[in-house]
């Protein structure tokens, strides 16, 4: 045993890797509990790949087989219903998870020098999980998913110049057809999942590297911390443990559905809803005017949300006062004002 | 710059030229589609003007329909809203008389060839002038049948008509109406499918007037509880027969007791064929009964239940067959195969739907269930075979399919059971594994030191 610790070491820097983290230490403040978040968010990425490969033994991303195989995997592979269910809630939790790790970093400010890098790789982490579901929602071809990517693609269209363009890209044609299942499982299994990887590395490289931030608020008092390894480690592991049985609880008493399988010739149902982590858009830009200051109101409203995602990426160069170690308090509010937003609309968006 | 000011200048003006063309398109489109709805208004309006027009030369029209008589204009108020005033027909190609003339006695005189209204006993051959001559209908409608005279004439109504003058038989007003008369596919027309049970039961369901004629006046009462008369009045099943459906309509008849099954036969094909190769045809030829209406009735035929082969009070071969008679072992034995088909089915329906109802997927069973019950109907059908070994072939099939539905349901309960077993024991192992990692957690030392 020893012989081949000693193999390994003489060719991976396992021990520097091992001493960095043994002497890693984690703040202990009121707030603490925040930073096991970036923590669920990697355990339910890693529950995603294992379970997304599952899926793909026999999961077939053909116009004609898509439906079947999700079917198939449903009702007579062992195991199949959990897998698929496991992988559709996790994929939910991750969203949410994602949600309230980014919303707490922005309360907390942890996004402040010398954390830009980690809190725009986050960002980036954030808009690609949004894709992987955007495009994970599509891959069982029942109605309800061919339908939500239609007026979701047609969306897309309102985008100035390059709308059109980027719609038919998305859809590889004018409809949504076998040819967009097939590039939304290319994006889904191939290119997103390869990007998510590396901005993972790097993000996890920068977390390790620069450490936890410990907030302003907590700045004054005395600075507690415990060893990430392994005393913070562990209650990371039991935390990860409750995730699981939340996620097996909620995979038993309500596994994914599949529904009707998608009928291209059929009317689009009533009332059809995008997932709800886009709802909030969705019902805010239903809200817009037909025309505001001479642009469409729906052209305005994407504008409006690209923007504010370009000043959400760009917060840690904006927010000069807690970059200089100050209190913020316009960017707390702002960051209210954004829950508030999210939760309302989406709340509005589904039961209005 | 003076470039710069010109490009805005150019684009600007663009930009009101695209405006002033977007406001002129706009309008002019919506003056374009209010032209065109004009148009259609105004030829609607014409070809109603049209008609009008060319019956407003019309003595007969202009001057009934100004009368000071309600019921005469109410009579050409009506007649200018049916088909014949419609096709171009006046009341002249019916009646006689001359349409142009101005004056009454000379509009309607008889000499000249006025008829006036014809006695009901000559309705038909009224009518059938122009509905018996193919030549002339076909200048309106080619697909119009011209021989509901000859029907009529062999029909009860003009056999009764004809041999003993009875002159409250049904003629051709009777049933379509006088001057108003509409297509029997208009629905408001009184010959309109589902109008017809209302239309022949205006005469038929009043005793007064049926009074002498020694025939029931039920018939639409008990047609109303009747399988056909639920499909078609309930549920707009416009398939479903109504009375001229078994009765015929111009020729409308009652059936003899040999033509019973032929009538059936227009729809319950399969049924009657069976029936034919069965020993009961030459039987019931022989006691000249009618074959379907012996066991289901006529007017309020009811849904067949599997009690009519075998039960206390509701056997129809029990009226016929004694209990140690041979039909009645073949009775009870064909009702055996049936009947515990229809019991598996029901129970493993049972268990099926537990299964959907907590959440399984029960798609593949529920369509094994369907074809089971395809057999139990089939097996139904073969009854009219009297064949036991017919029947029991088809329930055996059956029998096969409910043992695999059941397999699949009672899969699917297991299935459920062993998830709820998985749920209970992954939560007991990861709770176990919690407490061990909380107390691991705990004892470590050094959990929150002050950072020097």
């Amino acid at each position: 045993m020893a012989k081949i610790n000693d193999f390994i070491a003489e060719r991976l820097p396992l021990d520097d890797v091992m001493n960095a983290l043994k002497h890693k230490q984690v703040p202990v403040h009121k707030r603490s509990i925040f930073y096991y978040l970036g923590g669920i968010c990697l355990y339910l990425l890693i529950v995603q790949v294992i379970t997304g490969i599952l899926l793909l033994f026999y999961y077939q991303p053909t116009e004609a087989a898509a439906y079947e195989s999700v079917k198939f995997i449903m009702t007579k592979v062992s195991f199949g219903w959990l897998v698929r269910s496991i992988h559709a809630w996790s994929a939910n939790l991750l969203i949410f998870a994602i949600f309230l790790h980014l919303f707490s970093t922005f309360l907390l400010k942890a996004y402040r020098p010398p954390r830009e890098l980690t809190w725009m790789t986050g960002m980036a982490l954030f808009g690609v999980c949004l894709g992987l579901g955007f495009t994970g929602y599509l891959l069982p071809w029942n109605e309800l998913a061919y339908f939500a990517t239609k007026v979701g693609t047609e969306m897309t269209s309102a985008v100035p110049v390059i709308g059109d363009t980027m719609k038919e890209f998305l859809r590889g044609g004018s409809n949504v057809t076998g040819a967009t299942l097939t590039r939304f499982f290319a994006f889904h299994i191939w290119i997103l999942p390869l990007t998510l990887a590396g901005i993972v590395g790097i993000h996890l490289l920068l977390v390790q590297k620069l450490g936890m931030s410990r907030p302003l608020s907590q700045q004054s008092k005395p600075k507690r911390s415990m060893p990430f390894l392994p005393h913070f480690a562990l209650r990371d592991l039991n935390v990860w443990l409750v995730v699981l049985a939340i996620l097996v609880g909620l995979s038993y008493y309500f596994p994914a559905h599949l529904g009707d399988p998608a009928n291209p010739m059929a009317p689009t149902p009533v009332g059809i809803l995008p997932e709800w982590y886009f709802l909030f858009m969705f019902q805010s830009l239903k809200l817009f005017p037909p025309h505001i200051l001479g642009i469409e109101g729906e052209v305005f409203g994407i504008l409006l949300f690209s923007l504010a995602g370009v000043f959400l990426l760009l917060v840690p160069f904006i927010d000069k006062k807690s970059a200089k170690g100050q209190k913020s308090p316009l960017f707390t509010a702002l960051g209210w004002f954004m829950i508030s937003f999210v939760v309302f609309m989406t709340i509005w968006g589904k039961f209005g | 710059m003076q470039t710069e000011i010109h490009t805005m200048k150019a684009f600007h003006k663009l930009k009101k030229s695209c405006k002033a063309y977007l406001v002129t398109a706009t309008f002019g489109l919506a003056y374009v589609m209010m032209a065109l709805a004009g148009l259609v208004a105004t030829s609607h309006a014409e070809s109603e003007a049209e008609i009008a027009d060319h019956l407003k030369d019309n003595s007969c029209v202009s001057c009934h329909l100004n009368e000071v008589d309600d019921d005469n204009t109410a009579m050409t108020e009506h007649f200018l809203k049916g088909i014949h005033a419609r096709r171009g027909v006046s009341c002249s190609d019916c009646h006689g008389g001359n349409p142009k003339a101005e004056d009454e006695d000379e509009a309607m005189d008889e000499d000249a060839g006025f008829i006036g209204a014809p006695d009901r006993e000559e309705i038909p051959k009224f009518c059938a002038k122009c509905h018996s001559d193919p030549n002339y209908i076909r200048g309106f409608n080619p697909n119009l049948p011209t021989d509901q005279y000859a029907k009529y004439m062999i029909s009860g109504h003009g056999k009764r008509l004809l041999k003993s003058n009875d002159d409250k038989v049904a003629v051709c007003t009777s049933c379509h109406g006088v001057h108003g008369i509409l297509p029997p596919n208009d629905p408001k027309s009184p010959v309109y499918v589902s109008n017809i049970p209302g239309t022949c039961s205006s005469c038929h369901s009043d005793s007064t007037y049926m009074s002498g004629r020694h025939i029931p006046v039920d018939q639409l009462d008990e047609y109303k509880t009747s399988v056909h008369g639920i499909a078609l009045l309930e549920n707009g099943d416009r398939g479903a027969p109504s009375c001229t459906g078994c009765h015929g309509s111009h020729d409308a008849r009652r059936p003899e007791p040999s033509g019973v099954a032929n009538t059936c036969a227009q729809c319950h094909n399969f049924i009657r064929e069976m029936f034919v190769a069965s020993p009961h045809k030459a039987a019931f030829d022989e006691e000249n009964i009618s074959e379907c209406e012996v066991c289901h009735g006529n007017h309020a035929i009811q849904k067949v239940t599997d009690d009519m082969l075998v039960s206390e009070d509701k056997s129809v071969c029990g009226e016929c067959h004694d209990s140690d008679s041979k039909g009645w072992k073949v009775a009870t034995d064909m009702s055996a195969h049936i009947v515990a088909l229809r019991n598996q089915i029901d129970s493993i329906t049972l268990i099926v739907d537990s299964a959907r109802e907590i959440g399984m997927d029960a798609e593949d069973a529920i369509y094994i269930l369907k074809e089971a019950r395809n057999e139990l109907v089939k097996s139904r059908a073969l009854v009219h075979t009297f064949k036991t070994e017919d029947v029991a072939e088809v329930t055996k099939a059956g029998t096969e399919k409910v043992q695999e539905a059941g397999v699949a349901g009672r899969g699917l309960m297991e299935q459920f059971h062993f998830r709820k077993r998985g749920f209970l024991l992954s939560l007991a192992v990861i709770l176990l594994l919690s407490v061990l990692l909380t107390l691991k957690i705990r004892s470590l030392s050094g959990s929150s030191k002050i950072e020097e």
